[in-house]
């Protein structure tokens, strides 16, 4: 190797971080260059310098804040998780709430004005929540059922208004 | 098996003496680390937890990929620079000044205080340490990264290289540079 070479491996020789071979040559090399031997000596003495500097301790109490704390993360991680879960589940009950409100009431409000058309419409919607309240309204085969119920009556509605309407919900006569 | 990877494994197993076994050989090297990179004494006991908090909450999924001490120190190096990014976009970017003020003011108050000559002694090392502490803190993170756990963690460069994410031969080259910048800063000091 050059001089410039050795030059910039002396920190790597110093920090044990050379190939054998190179070490050797290195070694040979610091003997014979002044300029690379005061280069060494000078990194030698930078590193016994910025060594000379004394440690800190942990504080008194380290471990024990340190238990509290990670203690205090578990329950928090717990509450969080309970937290991210409190606003997920209240917008699904809200758009359960909101859609079966719109699918009770969808037959008054698309069954127009006539008198007949609107006491069927509320007859309707009775018999289609008395078949809901028969069943957890939870239990998903009941919903289902109370939605195909209300839907029927829409049709039925519709069709009651108008006697050209085609039944659109699964070819129920709905009484015709 | 590694000493330290098999505490992590009973850790993962549920057995709390193994994170306190952990503590025992790493909480005062880690704070050294913390302390050093960060240039603040204070924050650093905090940092420290925060790092050892993390070690303990990844420890139900911990799995072996690198030594242990290269994952640890890949911790707080972490750390170290998420809080040095706060502190520097909270317009504080750095908390030696107070410290050398406040050791100062200490100095000063031992020396009036008591007379002892030890007194001046004291106050002579902890100036040199806090010159120290400037000139490091004055280097780029990386370079600072490598020369504190080259010099006072004494790494070797492979895992240096592992715990910044870089080259073997970046690292040469950071130390490189890092002890040219030093040696200007701490020129006729020793």
């Amino acid at each position: 190797m050059k001089h410039e070479e050795i030059k910039g491996k002396i920190a790597a020789f110093m920090d044990g971080e050379v190939k054998e071979e190179v070490k050797d040559e290195i070694v040979h090399h610091l003997a014979t260059c002044k300029s690379c031997s005061d280069e060494y000596e000078a990194l030698l003495g930078l590193d016994s310098y910025l060594k000379n500097t004394g440690d800190i301790n942990p504080p008194a109490f380290f471990r024990e804040t340190l238990e509290r704390r990670i203690k205090a993360g578990r329950e928090r991680k717990f509450e969080f998780s309970i937290l991210k879960l409190i606003p997920a589940t209240a917008v699904l009950a809200a758009f359960v709430l909101f859609a079966s409100a719109f699918i009770v009431v969808s037959p008054i409000l698309y069954a127009g004005d006539g008198q007949d058309t609107q006491k069927q419409a509320v007859e309707s919607i009775k018999s289609a929540v008395v078949t809901c309240m028969t069943a957890s309204v939870f239990a998903p085969a009941a919903y289902a059922a109370f939605c195909d119920k209300c839907g029927s009556n829409m049709c039925k509605c519709c069709m009651a208004k108008d006697p050209n309407h085609k039944c659109q919900c699964g070819g129920h006569n709905h009484g015709k | 098996m590694d000493e330290d990877i098999k505490l992590m494994m009973e850790l993962k197993a549920g057995d709390k003496t193994a994170f306190d076994r952990l503590l025992d050989k790493y909480e005062k090297p880690i704070i050294n680390y913390i302390y050093r990179f960060t240039g603040s004494k204070e924050d650093a006991k905090d940092l420290t937890q925060d790092t050892f908090i993390k070690v303990y909450n990844a420890a139900q999924g911990y799995n072996p990929s690198a030594k242990f001490t290269t994952w640890l120190y890949r911790i707080a190096s972490n750390i170290s620079i998420d809080y040095l990014r706060r502190r520097k976009a909270s317009g504080n970017p750095s908390s030696l000044d107070e410290e050398f003020d406040s050791e100062g003011g200490k100095f000063k108050e031992q020396f009036s205080d008591s007379g002892k000559s030890n007194a001046l002694e004291t106050a002579e090392k902890e100036e040199k340490g806090l010159e120290i502490e400037k000139a490091l803190q004055s280097l780029p993170e990386n370079q600072r990264a490598a020369i504190i756990l080259k010099i006072y963690e004494e790494r070797p460069y492979n895992e240096i290289a592992q715990i910044i994410g870089v080259s073997v031969a970046s690292v040469e080259s950071l130390l490189f540079r890092a002890r040219t910048a030093l040696r200007a800063k701490l020129k006729n000091r020793f």
